[in-house]
């Protein structure tokens, strides 16, 4: 579980401080501008990296886990509300695709683990 | 002791002998609860996971919405086309194209953002997390002078200041629910949320989200000083340490988070087809009587709303707005909702598009920052203003909100504005 | 026919999710007269009787302190609804059967939703329905409201309820049942607010509740005369 949390904490920390560096200039590749979500995702990585280093790492798994859920889901609907916009307005539909909504993928792990251990409970 | 301990330890006693015949304690394990806890309520991440959710949720509640209320807007500026191109009556033709379709209709593209709103607090509320937030501030307001309690007080400020200002009734501490109260009308309200979406829209496109949410922001930050101030030039002492239920967490069902959103829109809901009906008739008449003089509306500046605007034009035209503003802020006294509404009606145009052309040859971003933050502080509307003296008692503290409001707004306003131009001579 | 029923329980125990698994959407939302505090009323058809389902607001107890407390003890014993559902969190249960216990006080019709069984569970909790029913001597019907469990056979013991009006009598200890007797005795004797039920009145007096003193036109000396 932990070399597991050291990959999540890896990805977002690195999507977070390129979402970052890009909104203050820097023009990274397939990665959008945005100091604040770029932020939020730092806080994640954070909070896996505290997985890894101290005692509580189930918990911190399992938070952070539904919280990078939580965002992922929250960008594959804001993609589905620009696409309707667009439909409404009679323009093409062009996709953003965050790179939070691959991070979804990530979280998948730690969310369906802390469900059987609620269960079990 | 007093008999009213002895009861209470009365009861206690034969509950405890009702319990031990009919309970057994299996095993004790940490609940689920208390091991999510220890991340959430967690000194360093607490305030960061708080402010990240907070975040979502507002990002939830803007641009999921945003196709919704693209589609009222549509319904709204074809319905007050064909009002106007319709009813043979004029002036009929203009109340209805203008007035309602055109200043209601206005209003109702933002009930989207609002529900939505009100859909991410009900998640919030239902998975058990608001009192976790509640005590991860804690710390950080009482620094300020605010207690712990009133932070879900402060929440529901968010959604209308009315029934926010009624929840600090389970303040026990009078001082700390008296100043929770005065500065609560600082949290942005859902009806000022109109006026935020349509300027950061027209003026910040792109960054909608960072701009609005630095509104709420300001907000608190500004409650957090207010309460500084006030507790130390009026009150004194400290406040009271908090102690606080926390509920297991549980998923929230759709249902549950569906009905308790609802319910909360329905309030807006109605509060549009009375108040903010009644009101946007009201303006509309300012704006288009005397009919000859304006030619059925459209030389405003003939206008009875003319007339109350230029009253107010010497105090803000220093800060870069003419009468319109003025007059918008003035309605805004009725119900926030209506500043946004009466800019639409007195700008003579219904849909979102033709409005931010329209504003944006008035305005231009700084004064349009300027104008959000005085929508955000200046006065409370009639409702919160009713409510604030039913829970103050005493009109010297009524009047002392209204003094520093309007003040505050004021200078924040003239900062804004000054560091803007600061920034243009750069 | 139709007979009140009202919600009655502590903040936070599932009261809206119940609320709403009965009324579904026959309910309406306005305020209690006179304050800003929202009360929901709904309607829930079971067999012959329509249940109109009143949920009070979430209190920890009956005292005349704050206005929640004030709404839902006013509404019990002025508006004497035909049942009240109340509803008990089982994972908290020593502290939500206080209310119970103020209930039973105040000789309401009491039926006991014992809601959040999962969650009790959970804490490691095994509870004996049965025996605590007997203990108590009222219904009390497990639940689940979150995942629908239960709400069937709430609505069986509310209708049972309104035909069969249960009146359950707990002692307390010795000494304090001694102080309330001789109370008791003085509230009949003198037929202090008979339409409230003397038993709850003498309680109510010895406390020092300021409602029911100035009802009674007593002041607490005389209160504390009578005891000694």
């Amino acid at each position: 579980m932990k070399a597991y949390m050291i990959v999540i904490f890896l990805a977002t920390f690195g999507i977070g401080s390129a979402e970052i560096a890009n909104g203050i200039g820097a023009e990274i590749a397939f990665i959008p501008a945005d100091i604040v979500g770029g932020m939020a995702m730092v806080v994640i990585s954070a909070i896996f990296l505290r997985g890894v280093v101290s005692e509580e790492s189930k918990a911190c798994y399992y938070v952070g886990s539904v919280i990078l859920a939580v965002f992922g889901v929250l960008y594959i609907l804001v993609m589905l509300a620009e696409s309707a916009s667009c439909i409404m307005a009679g323009e093409e539909v062009t996709i953003s695709v965050r790179p939070e909504t691959l991070t979804l993928l990530l979280a998948f792990p730690g969310v369906l683990a802390m469900k059987k251990e609620i269960s079990i409970l | 002791m007093d008999f009213i301990d002895v009861m209470a330890n009365a009861r206690y006693e034969l509950i405890g002998e009702i319990l031990g015949k009919s309970i057994e304690r299996v095993s004790k394990p940490k609940s689920f609860s208390d091991l999510v806890d220890v991340v959430v309520l967690d000194k360093y991440l607490g305030i960061p996971i708080f402010l990240t959710l907070m975040w979502a949720a507002f990002q939830f509640a803007f641009s999921v919405s945003a196709p919704f209320s693209d589609a009222i807007d549509i319904f709204f500026t074809s319905a007050a086309d064909w009002a106007k191109a319709n009813i043979p009556n004029e002036v009929l033709a203009s109340l209805i194209g203008d007035g309602v379709f055109g200043g209601l209709g206005f209003v109702l593209v933002f009930l989207p953002p609002i529900a939505f709103v009100f859909i991410a607090l009900a998640i919030l509320e239902d998975t058990g997390y608001l009192p976790r937030a509640a005590f991860v501030m804690d710390r950080a307001m009482t620094k300020v002078g605010l207690h712990g309690k009133s932070f879900i007080p402060m929440l529901l400020g968010f959604g209308c200041n009315v029934p926010a200002i009624m929840a600090c009734r389970t303040m026990e501490n009078e001082v700390d629910r008296k100043i929770t109260i005065m500065v609560n009308p600082l949290m942005s309200c859902s009806a000022r949320l109109p006026v935020y979406l349509l300027f950061a829209g027209a003026f910040f496109a792109g960054y909608e989200g960072t701009v609005i949410i630095s509104m709420y922001l300001l907000g608190i930050i500004l409650a957090a000083i207010m309460a500084k101030v006030i507790r130390k030039f009026f009150f004194g002492g400290e406040p009271s340490p908090l102690l606080m239920e926390m509920p297991d967490y549980s998923m929230p069902t759709v249902k549950s988070v569906l009905t308790s959103a609802w319910i909360r829109t329905q309030i807006f809901l109605k509060k549009a087809a009375t108040i903010l009906f009644i009101g946007a008739v009201i303006v509309w008449f300012l704006s288009v009587f005397p009919w000859d003089a304006t030619n059925g509306g459209e030389v405003l500046e003939n206008s009875y709303a003319a007339l109350i605007g230029r009253a107010v034009e010497p105090i803000i035209a220093p800060l870069g707005f003419d009468w319109k503003a003025g007059v918008a802020l003035f309605t805004g006294f009725m119900a926030k909702e209506l500043v946004v509404g009466t800019l639409g009606i007195l700008y003579g145009v219904e849909s979102e598009e033709a409005i931010i052309d329209a504003i944006a040859h008035d305005f231009n971003p700084i004064t349009a920052l300027a104008l959000m933050t005085i929508t955000l502080i200046y006065l409370p509307c009639l409702a919160t203003f009713g409510v604030l003296k039913r829970e103050l008692g005493e009109w010297k503290l009524v009047g002392l909100i209204i003094a520093y409001e309007l003040l505050l707004a004021y200078i924040v306003a003239a900062i804004i504005v000054g560091i803007g131009c600061f920034i243009e001579v750069m | 026919m139709r007979k009140v029923v009202a919600l009655a329980g502590n903040p936070n125990v599932g009261k809206s999710v119940i609320f709403n698994a009965l009324t579904g959407a026959r309910q309406k939302v306005g305020n209690w007269p006179g304050v800003t505090v929202e009360k929901k009323e709904g309607i829930c058809k079971y067999k012959d009787i329509e249940f109109y389902i009143v949920d009070l607001p979430g209190i920890y107890g009956f005292t005349a302190n704050s206005i929640d407390e004030k709404i839902a003890r006013d509404y019990i014993l002025h508006e004497k609804p035909d049942v009240v559902v109340n509803i008990v969190d089982a994972s908290n249960i020593e502290r939500n059967l206080y209310l119970t216990m103020q209930l039973i006080e105040m000789e309401a019709n009491v039926v006991v939703a014992l809601n959040k069984m999962d969650l009790a569970k959970l804490k490691g909790y095994k509870i004996d329905v049965r025996k605590l029913s007997k203990e108590l001597g009222l219904s009390v019907i497990p639940m689940i409201a979150v995942k629908n469990e239960g709400i069937e056979e709430l609505k069986v013991a509310i209708y049972y309820a309104t035909k069969h009006r249960v009146k359950p009598f707990l002692r307390y200890n010795d000494g304090v049942e001694r102080i309330i007797s001789a109370v008791q005795e003085k509230v009949i004797e003198h037929n202090i607010l008979s339409n409230y039920p003397p038993r709850f009145v003498a309680i109510k007096l010895l406390e020092g509740d300021e409602e029911i003193l100035k009802m009674a036109n007593f002041n607490e000396e005389v209160i504390k005369q009578w005891i000694s």
